[in-house]
């Protein structure tokens, strides 16, 4: 082991001034810290308490807003988190409910011998019924995971019919060693049931570390000869990682509890298998697989990458020992997707992602790291900046629909709007674009919104927040109907888009989807399908539409406008092409064949009309989607409809006055907070330090000029970026000192302040990382960034 | 008196040896070291032989058979992995003491060393208040450590006062080591008492067709026939098809147990003909060959355990019950195969950063400019340089192909790094976040320690097979890139 060994190495004596002191006691410093805080953060901000109360929420304009408004901003980050939580944590069990079962019912039944063994003949291993659980690579997001499987096999247990269950959650962290493994899994094991005179263990730990280390016999005579008069009186509890005392305690519970028919499982969870130590697990194994006819021991492990992981770090014999049976957890991808459907595409009332945001959302989860942790943080993230810095964030929706006039006109006439608000919702850019366009039609509108407040704010907020609810519902419902259609042309590699995809164009570009080359492609395909696949997208559109609720179905894009009314439109079509509705037996017999046939007459009067065999139809039916017809001039029509639905519903939402309500585009700071380059921020930190000190002394604009006001470390650092991969230390002292020379004008400066100063910049730059000790030369330095260049 | 002991011996003797084919020399070797429980005996005794020849079973049932419960301790040095517990758990079972429930989980002394052991064994253990259990006055003690070559890492002391620990304690205590490797392996250099040493020897086929039979069911099995009556299998039919398992394998395979796990797993497959009505029993050989395949692919699988006991035996009873017609290609193992879905995925960076790894760990680092410069110029080298290994591939015993991957400073995988991706990324958190990741996962490998913060090494720990796979999912050629790969 290298020692760390400080170039620096001194030691600085400040005497105090007021006089010698005796030596604080232990509880002193810790009294006085409390204090201290307390009053940093009383000079911090005067309205502390305010602050604390509120969970940092502050009042924004410059603090002229009112108390109510900021408790509703409060509120509606409180709401909405919440529901945005809950929506992540659903999509997350709902989605691996079906393993969660398998693994559940595998536990169960991993005792109870199996059938048709009768036949067979016995294994010669005590193999340890073993389930692999392939989670994922992301392993932080494995504790949610693992915490809900141990959960639900302990809440099973409490379930009259199934067989009961102790768990023990084991994770690398807390298995340094066999013996911290054993006592972890015991502990868990045993739970609160029996309580360990704690002092005493660890009294014992410390005694069996000494006896490891100095190898039993060879203890200190002192506390040999205390320990010979205590052992012979009392007899020692077990250690408490002696599997002795989970053989017991299970002795116990299955006496205490010896009416139910099934024996309880014991069921040892091993989270993140890679980061184990192999041979602690062999070990484990080993002892486990010995008290296999005693204890029911089921093995749950987790495995990051692929079983062969399992295969190259145990041992032949350690895997002999296991009866592995394999379950997989979703990926994280699908979570993810499931994620944007449900909060992003679907009409929901939370905030929502703008293209920067949700581009940086989808760039670092598909390029990084997989991670539902860091999702669901930055998602958090952008509801809190949302609600604590945007005053307007009193008018996203929080309580499930669009706030109406009432609720407005009750929130203006309590004051919480204000005259603010109004100001700062002019100065929005979707309003003033917004104003722009109607100023040459409705100039007196215009100037009504840009005078009067109460009007801006009761009538018209209303207005603009429920046309935004209403694009994302028709919004939503184009969406589907466009990716209905695209499921039809699964070949075409360049229609072969993901959802999220789709979306992130249409959030990026100006017109959303309208002009992209992709809708007109999709619409062109549709004009040239054939009769079977055009039965095929109308039944997909059906049961889409179908599969809605009939009052809020968001099919219904205007009311009373029948052009648009989804289901009218495609049953008209379906019947012109002789599709019925499937459940209708009866007619389905006999209205296509009359149905076509009139088609036929109608469209083919040239054919001979006597002939009306069952080949001749056929016939016609060929000759129908050869030429074209029927089926075309329909799936023209559709392809108009589908035009038309496209271009007035997937527009860009910028087009809506006050999207900035609902729609979070800032992305500076989830950069900043998400992605931070620590690099980049210590070397400004040191090259150009005005940027965080804020003084207006050293604010110099040559970069390469060294200011003797600068940090100490600053100047050292400047200096060592002239130097060259080995530095000299007494060169850069001398050079150092000539700097801070300048700070006393003529006067000659204290030689010992300058090396004491010199120093201490030494040491930070060694612990920065910029240099280290050498062998090579004596007196040098390493310098260990940027030697290259 | 001694006539009739000696006869109950006797029928002890010939029991143990029934139970134990081919270990009668051994026994009988034990036995007599043993001699009557009051004579004194050998200070310890070494008992080796290969894993799974029946050291610890015999020793077990010897000492069950012959002694009263208390004369003798069975510890398992993995599991009392400290000292205390080894002594705790031996005088315990010496005075039938259970921790449990009711006494606190408390062991009948608290022993933590040596020393304390030692003056427990020659003061005695006080049970009540009246009774003191004394240990090894008279009758002789045993106490059996199973996998003894733990106790080498227990502590250093332990094993040269084991060796001698009547000799120490003035009692008569026998303590028999059970090991799988041999004693020269024990010694330390202080030198200690040589325990006297016996070899249990493998077993000849004999014995192994013996063994293997006890598996079986003593009165034969009836297994049902579609459509006639159940047929009776008896010994007979058992006997040969473990002549031939064994004939198939035990050139490669000398374990018992595993001999054992492969008939287990084996035989449900060698009698569905019979089920199916295809074979009568005492074909064996057209048995044999209608199972062949299914061996032939299956066994190294099964040996290595990639295809686990249950998802075997699964897989087997649904082909038993017909579900599947045995004469289709769908063999047993690809079925398996195809149900468990393939690899994990990994984000896209994070891809290129293991193949940068890859190709770290197998090109020698003076070719770098050659592959990965954007310089105009350096093509016509390139092309030298992928010329080159179609000479070496005939002789290239020092490829690094087959040296394994060699570790690289980690700089000079994110200069790779960024030279194969074809995005300009910004110097953040994420690269290195990643790498730890991948640390974490296993596939990439910290070669040195975790203090020296500088200049930190790796290692790829990936196969050329996954890699590609890799390489292939971000349309990365990789082969391109790689120098004298075959």
């Amino acid at each position: 082991m290298e020692q760390f060994d400080s170039i620096s190495e001194g030691c600085f004596l400040v005497m105090p001034k007021g006089g010698t002191r005796g030596r604080p006691t232990q509880k002193k410093p810790s009294l006085n810290n409390i204090s201290h805080f307390a009053a940093i953060n009383a000079t911090n901000s005067q309205n502390s308490k305010v602050k604390l109360g509120n969970a940092g929420f502050q009042r924004l304009f410059t603090g002229d807003e009112t108390e109510g408004a900021m408790q509703l901003r409060t509120d509606g980050y409180n709401s909405s988190w919440r529901y945005m939580k809950g929506v992540l944590d659903d999509i997350l069990v709902e989605m691996n409910k079906a393993t969660f079962d398998q693994i559940d019912n595998f536990i169960s039944n991993a005792h109870i011998p199996m059938e048709h063994s009768a036949g067979t003949i016995s294994l010669p291993f005590h193999e340890i019924p073993t389930a692999l659980v392939f989670a994922g690579i992301n392993t932080p997001d494995h504790d949610n995971l693992f915490t809900q499987i141990a959960s639900r096999l302990i809440q099973s247990s409490k379930s009259a019919d199934k067989t009961p269950n102790y768990v023990a959650l084991l994770q690398s962290r807390d298995c340094s060693n066999l013996r911290f493994t054993m006592r972890n899994m015991i502990e868990q094991f045993l739970g609160s049931e029996v309580e360990f005179d704690n002092d005493e263990e660890e009294e014992d730990d410390e005694l069996m570390d000494e006896d490891e280390e100095l190898g039993g016999s060879s203890k200190d005579p002192t506390s040999q000869s205390f320990s010979l008069n205590t052992t012979r009186g009392r007899r020692g509890r077990l250690p408490n990682y002696d599997m002795q005392i989970l053989d017991g305690w299970y002795r116990h519970v299955i006496k205490s509890q010896s009416n139910s028919l099934s024996l309880p499982n014991l069921v040892v969870i091993i989270q993140d298998f890679e980061s184990f130590d192999p041979s602690i697990l062999e070990d484990l194994f080993e002892i486990c697989s010995e008290y296999r006819s005693r204890l029911p021991i089921v093995l749950l492990i987790g495995i990051a990458t692929s079983s062969n992981a399992l295969h190259q770090s145990l041992s032949k014999s350690a895997l002999s020992l296991l009866r592995t049976e394999k379950f997989w957890l979703q990926q994280s991808d699908v979570w993810f997707n499931r994620v944007i459907e449900d909060l992003f595409i679907k009409p929901t009332h939370t905030v929502k992602l703008g293209p920067r945001p949700y581009k940086f959302l989808l760039d670092h989860f598909y390029l990084f790291d997989f991670s539902i942790g860091s999702v669901m943080a930055s998602l958090q993230f952008t509801l809190m900046h949302h609600y604590y810095a945007n005053p307007l964030s009193i008018f996203s929706p929080f309580t499930g629909s669009p706030l109406g006039k009432e609720t407005l006109m009750k929130m203006y006439e309590n004051g919480h709007v204000t005259q603010d608000h109004a100001t700062h919702i002019r100065m929005l850019q979707s309003f003033r674009t917004y104003i722009e366009s109607i100023c040459e039609s409705k100039p007196q509108e215009a100037l009504r919104l840009l005078e009067d407040d109460e009007y801006l704010i009761i009538e018209a907020v209303p207005r603009f927040l429920l046309d935004l609810d209403q694009y994302q519902t028709s919004f939503y419902a184009a969406f589907e109907i466009m990716t209905t259609v695209q499921a039809c042309f699964p070949t075409f590699a360049g229609l072969r888009r993901s959802k999220r995809m789709i979306y992130l164009e249409l959030l990026e570009s100006k017109n959303g989807l309208v002009k992209s080359e992709f809708l007109k492609w999709l619409v062109s395909l549709v004009r040239k399908m054939s009769l079977d696949s055009l039965e095929e997208l109308l039944r997909g559109l059906c049961e889409l539409v179908d599969g809605q609720d009939n009052e809020t179905s968001p099919f219904v894009f205007e009311e009373n406008n029948t052009e648009l009314d989804c289901k009218k439109k495609l049953q008209g079509w379906m019947e012109r092409l002789g599709m019925e509705e499937i459940p209708e037996d009866e007619t389905v017999d006999e209205t296509p064949p009359t149905a076509a046939a009139t088609v036929v007459d109608e469209q083919l009067p040239d054919l001979d009309q006597g002939r009306q065999t069952k080949t001749a139809k056929r016939v016609k039916m060929y000759i129908i989607t050869k030429k074209g017809g029927e089926p075309v001039k329909v799936s023209n029509e559709i392809a108009d409809w589908l035009h038309e639905i496209f271009s007035r519903f997937l527009g860009s939402f910028t087009a809506n006055p006050l999207h900035e309500i609902i729609y979070y585009n800032s992305i500076k700071l989830h950069e900043k907070s998400f992605t931070p380059q620590p690099r980049a921020s210590i070397q400004t930190a040191l090259g150009q330090a005005q940027h965080y000190i804020n003084c207006s002394c050293c604010n110099s604009n040559d970069p390469g000029s060294i200011e003797h006001t600068e940090h100490d470390t600053c100047i050292l650092y400047k200096l060592y970026l002239e130097c060259g991969r080995m530095i000299n230390l007494y060169d850069w002292f001398v050079a150092f000192g000539c700097v801070i020379e300048r700070e006393k004008g003529n006067k000659k400066m204290d030689e010992n302040e300058v090396q004491a100063r010199f120093i201490r910049s030494v040491a930070e730059l060694q612990f920065l990382g910029f240099i280290k000790a050498t062998q090579r030369k004596t007196d040098h330095v390493v310098r260990l960034t940027w030697s290259n260049i | 008196m001694p006539d009739t002991t000696g006869s109950m011996v006797d029928t002890q003797q010939d029991d143990l040896k029934k139970l134990f084919p081919g270990r009668a020399e051994q026994i009988d070797t034990l036995l007599g070291l043993m001699g009557k429980p009051t004579d004194p005996t050998v200070p310890s005794i070494l008992i080796y032989g290969h894993s799974s020849s029946g050291k610890t079973s015999l020793v077990r049932a010897l000492m069950s058979k012959t002694l009263p419960r208390k004369q003798w301790a069975y510890i398992n040095c993995i599991e009392c992995h400290t000292p205390r517990m080894i002594f705790e758990h031996a005088v315990n079972e010496w005075c039938n003491w259970v921790p449990s429930w009711e006494n606190q989980f408390r062991s009948i002394a608290r022993i933590d060393s040596l020393n304390d052991f030692l003056c427990v064994l020659k003061e005695g253990v006080p049970i009540n208040e009246q009774a003191t259990e004394t240990i090894g006055d008279n009758e002789t003690r045993y106490l059996v450590l199973d996998r003894a070559e733990r106790l080498r890492d227990v502590a250093s002391t332990i094993l040269p006062v084991l060796l001698r620990l009547s000799e120490v304690s003035h009692r008569n205590i026998c303590v028999i080591l059970l090991s799988t490797i041999v004693y020269e392996k024990f010694r330390t250099k202080a030198g200690a008492f040589e325990p006297l040493m016996i070899r249990f020897p493998e077993y000849s086929k004999e014995d192994t067709l013996e063994i293997l039979r006890r598996d079986f069911s003593a009165n034969g099995m009836d297994i049902e026939v579609k459509g006639k009556e159940s047929v009776h299998l008896g010994d007979d039919f058992f006997r040969s098809f473990s002549e031939v398992i064994y004939s198939i394998f035990f050139h490669n395979c000398k374990d018992l147990n595993e001999l054992r796990h492969l008939v287990a797993l084996l035989f449900p497959l060698f009698i569905n003909p019979i089920r199916d009505g295809r074979a009568k029993p005492h074909e064996t050989s057209k048995l044999f060959k209608l199972s062949q395949p299914y061996f032939a692919e299956a066994t190294d699988k099964l040996y290595l355990r990639e295809i686990s006991s249950s998802e075997w035996a699964k897989r087997t009873s649904e082909m038993a019950q017909g579900d599947i017609a045995l004469d289709t290609d769908a063999s047993v193992v690809t079925a398996i195969r195809t149900n468990s879905r393939g690899d994990f995925d990994l984000p896209y960076y994070t891809k290129f950063l293991l193949i940068a790894s890859y190709l770290a760990s197998y090109n020698p680092p003076r070719f770098d400019v050659r592959y990965f410069a954007k310089v105009g110029e350096e093509k016509r080298k390139r092309k030298r340089g992928i010329q080159k290994p179609v000479h070496d591939k005939s002789g290239g015993k020092m490829r690094q192909q087959l040296l394994g991957p060699k570790a690289f400073p980690v700089e000079r995988m994110l200069a790779i790094f960024y030279s194969i991706i074809d995005e300009q990324l910004d110097d953040g958190i994420d690269i290195p976040v990643q790498i730890t990741s991948l640390t974490t996962l296993r596939l990439l490998i910290h070669t040195t320690k975790m203090d020296k913060l500088d200049g930190a090494k790796y290692k790829c720990n990936v196969s050329f097979d996954f890699i590609r796979g890799v390489a292939r999912s971000v349309r990365f050629e990789i082969d391109k890139y790689l120098f004298d790969f075959i």
